[in-house]
């Protein structure tokens, strides 16, 4: 059974990379990415597969860039990013004549880089100093209250919130595995309950899945997953015993300042529902690539960086080259994976029928850690909802697949977010922490000893059990 | 007077010309975080930064920069393990960490960094 369902994810893989023969298909059949499905007549040829290539070669560079040639890679990552997006843009400009996928990408991009800029800046001007000694069950409840509030600020508003009094408390004994527990609970596994926590959620939100669907059924898997996941950290924090020997005394105090911040980023988060689909007050500024949502966050941008207390952003050493980094690789990524997702879009509706659930759930999984999750959880939603004769873009059927197939949806959705800590790229915040680790002077692992190290040894394991005990054999 | 004493009681001026930081004393450096670098290596084998104690001061020239104070940021620190020329390398207690900020101009204000700075040695 085990070999079947690797067979057939290796067939939708290797299907979308080595197709040569361009086909013609109608859109509906998810040309597009399924966003855009609805809003396109006529039809569309499906990229060469050779166009998988600048994704490919971009994500190579990002991996081995800081390895064997940082000093070329440090300098010219935004022009390389740019570059590989640039050959994608005019391929479909010139040979497919398809604007719409790209206008379609740079709202996604937009959106996605308003959200993750907002929550940089309006955290940014936010200190949280707690002086108390750092003991792995003190680690713990930190990951743990992290996890907890991702879900209520995003994982990029907890992960920049967080990580800050997390190396602090952690000074006189941080190693590099803090930081990736960190970003495994805290930047993306955390973010499984609610539509606020990670994109694809939300995307999943404004197509219609009700806001509290996400918790009431997947907390019972996020629950045991979170735990296993602190428990393996609690067991490795205990065997460091570096910084034993200080003979600091600590106050027990929790010092924050910055509460105008905290209002800040309840505007963004009240902005996140400022959207069309979700209140239908609100006016699209289509066919512009950005809403009212995209301009209140850009806004908070500004008003944050010209109003945050001058002390506050020395102390945090604020600096915007973390935002900066993710803006450039991600323009890069956004553009270069509109194929890999296109095609990917056509092998699952074309293997639909033969996809259960589990499948779905690898499927979505090992394809958010490499990809971006957010519209990768839309292109296997609109895939799996095609199994059913169900159309993604109507709200009804969302509804009506969210009752009567609520196990494909689960999976889904806990793949794309779970799966999102497996690499660097598989999620907004991963980078943005690694960054200012490093700037702490924290080294950390490489894009591969990260994957070797600590995502395939520790997270696969658990990804297999619940794979196993939630969609092994069923649907 | 020690590198130490002098921190204590003020910050230390010193200079800044393009990708050229000059420290107003005598000093061995250990650890250097730039951006997100992390120095270590100082040997002249290395293409990252060039350290030159010299009488009365100390050369560190980043060689992966044209010029700092266009690069760095207004809230970005360098940050620096040193220990005075003289004392005893190998005790901990000797290992200083520096915040250097380029003020304006060619001018950079040094500091003792405090608890709440980020910066693990």
């Amino acid at each position: 059974m085990k070999r079947i369902h690797v067979l057939i994810i290796l067939v939708l893989i290797a299907g979308s990379l080595f197709n040569v023969a361009a086909e013609t298909v109608d859109a509906n059949a998810a040309v597009l990415p399924a966003a855009s499905e609805t809003e396109i007549a006529g039809e569309h040829t499906l990229p060469s597969p050779y166009m998988v290539i600048p994704f490919v070669v971009l994500l190579l560079m990002i991996a081995t860039g800081p390895l064997f040639y940082h000093h070329f890679w440090e300098h010219n990552y935004p022009k390389v990013s740019i570059f590989l997006g640039l050959i994608t843009t005019v391929y479909y400009l010139t040979v497919l004549n398809d604007t719409h996928s790209l206008m379609h990408t740079l709202a996604e991009y937009l959106s996605f880089i308003a959200l993750l800029s907002s929550l940089f800046f309006a955290a940014g001007g936010i200190f949280i100093n707690v002086d108390r000694k750092s003991t792995p069950m003190l680690n713990v409840i930190l990951l743990f209250f992290g996890s907890i509030i991702a879900n209520i600020i995003g994982t990029t508003g907890a992960s920049m919130l967080l990580i800050r009094p997390f190396i602090k408390i952690n000074k006189n004994r941080i190693k590099p595995y803090h930081i990736i527990f960190f970003i495994f609970l805290v930047s993306n596994i955390g973010g499984a309950l609610t539509p606020i926590g990670d994109p694809p959620l939300f995307l999943g939100f404004l197509r219609g899945v009700e806001f509290f669907w996400f918790i009431s059924n997947v907390w019972y898997i996020w629950l045991p997953t979170v735990l296993v996941i602190l428990v393996i950290f609690y067991i490795r924090d205990r065997a460091n015993k570096d910084g034993q020997d200080q003979l600091q005394e600590y106050s027990g105090k929790i010092e924050f300042k910055g509460s105008k911040n905290l209002l800040y980023l309840l505007i963004i988060l009240i902005s996140i529902f400022i959207d069309p689909g979700v209140m239908s007050w609100v006016p699209s500024l289509s066919p512009l690539p950005f809403g009212i949502r995209e301009i209140i966050m850009f806004s908070v941008v500004i008003i944050s960086f010209k109003t945050s207390d001058k002390e506050i952003l020395k102390k945090n050493e604020f600096d915007v080259e973390p935002i900066r980094e993710v803006a450039f690789l991600f323009i890069g990524i956004f553009a270069t994976m509109i194929p890999a997702l296109q095609l990917i879009a056509h092998e699952a509706n074309v293997l639909g029928e033969q996809l259960n659930s589990g499948i779905f759930y690898w499927s979505t999984g090992l394809l958010s850690g490499f990809l971006d999750n957010a519209p990768t959880y839309l292109n296997f939603l609109s895939a799996s909802m095609g199994k059913f004769g169900l159309n993604v873009n109507d709200k009804l059927e969302v509804a009506e697949f969210m009752s009567n197939h609520a196990l494909y949806l689960q999976a889904i959705s806990v793949a794309a977010v779970f799966f999102g800590a497996m690499t660097y790229i598989g999620n907004g915040p991963n980078f943005m922490v690694k960054s200012i680790c490093e700037r702490a002077g924290i080294k950390m692992p490489s894009f591969f000893a990260y994957l070797v190290k600590y995502s395939i040894p520790i997270l696969i394991p658990v990804f297999v059990v619940v794979w196993f005990v939630f969609y092994f054999g069923r649907g | 007077m020690s590198i130490l004493s002098k921190l204590q009681d003020e910050k230390l001026k010193g200079l800044v010309y393009g990708n050229r930081i000059i420290l107003p004393f005598e000093c061995e450096i250990l650890k250097i975080v730039i951006d997100t670098k992390i120095l270590t290596d100082f040997s002249p084998a290395n293409r990252d930064a060039l350290c030159q104690s010299r009488h009365g001061y100390t050369d560190i020239y980043f060689l992966d920069y044209k010029d700092l104070p266009q690069q760095l940021s207004d809230y970005e620190l360098i940050k620096i393990i040193v220990v005075e020329r003289g004392k005893d390398l190998f005790d901990f207690n000797n290992h200083i960490q520096l915040g250097v900020r380029i003020v304006n101009g060619h001018v950079t204000e040094i500091e003792k960094l405090s608890e709440d700075s980020l910066f693990v040695e």
